[in-house]
């Protein structure tokens, strides 16, 4: 079970997921919103498939990757799972993603960044959900807690 | 390798993700406040408090780092290799009084610390599109 705890950055939060090669190369991707599944054991993770193209043919010959997932309070969790599926969007997946771009765009025009540039990567549809099994959470905020592991 | 065209993504106005992997294959990924920019083959990294991290780079040196131009939201991902670590010199000391700005931003001061700036030779610098 995902620890209820992080349910909210996992919905609210800047996410990137790592993954590795056979041969040891690790690679990433940026992470346009999330939903945790109903059996609280594994989330699909929205991404753009141009920007993932490395990150997917990792997953297919590996298995193993990491999401990192904060927030601007710089609370943040690394969730350790195992590749599940990449798969299209549903419509309603498609409408949690747009509300977490809308709230990436505005809180990065706060910071002063242009909106236009801000539009071009959070501005487009993902078009591809990567499911991962989560078998382990790990605190990533920065701090005396980092580093710990919660119990999942 | 490292051009003019990068130099915007590397002023630590926007975070930069990186990603290592352990011996047995299992990656780990964290944000970064910024890459430093040393010169054309080589970016420094700053060595906070991220111990997974530095764990695989020990077991295995190669890393992917993902820069953004804040202005054009440009994205640049870099494959690299670990070279060494220094904590003493002017890149350091740059990077520690940067670390300190930033930290001061956002109420971490007492949180982060550079432990060291770690040096990486960039073996390829790819655009990502948008």
């Amino acid at each position: 079970m995902i620890p209820e705890i992080t349910f909210e950055v996992i919905k609210e939060g800047f996410g990137h997921i790592g993954t590795a090669s056979n041969d040891k190369m690790p690679s990433h991707t940026d992470t346009l919103g999330a939903v945790i599944n109903d059996k609280k054991d594994s989330i699909t993770f929205f991404v753009r498939k141009s920007l993932a193209e490395q990150v997917l043919a990792n997953l297919e010959e590996n298995g193993k990757a990491t999401v990192f997932v904060g927030v601007v309070s710089h609370e943040a969790y690394q969730f350790k799972g195992e590749f599940v599926e990449a798969k299209t969007l549903s419509s309603e997946e498609q409408e949690v993603s747009e509300k977490n771009r809308n709230q990436f765009i505005e809180i990065m025009g706060g910071m002063g960044l242009p909106k236009p540039a801000v539009e071009r990567l959070f501005g487009v549809e993902p078009d591809i959900g990567i499911t991962l099994k989560i078998n382990d959470v790990f605190v990533q905020t920065p701090g005396p807690e980092a580093g710990k592991r919660l119990e999942t | 390798m490292i051009e003019e065209q990068h130099l915007p993504a590397m002023q630590g106005m926007f975070p930069s993700t990186f990603s290592t992997c352990s011996k047995d294959g299992e990656p780990n990924t964290t944000v970064i406040s910024q890459v430093w920019y040393v010169d054309e083959e080589h970016v420094a990294l700053s060595f906070q408090f991220f111990s997974k991290t530095r764990k695989n780079i020990a077991e295995n040196p190669f890393g992917y780092v993902t820069i953004t131009n804040p202005m054009t939201m440009d994205m640049y991902g870099l494959d690299i290799e670990f070279v060494r670590s220094e904590t003493d010199g002017d890149l350091f000391d740059d990077m520690d009084m940067k670390l300190q700005a930033i930290a001061s931003m956002s109420g971490m001061e007492d949180v982060f610390e550079l432990k060291a700036a770690d040096i990486y030779k960039v073996h390829k610098v790819s655009h990502l599109p948008l």
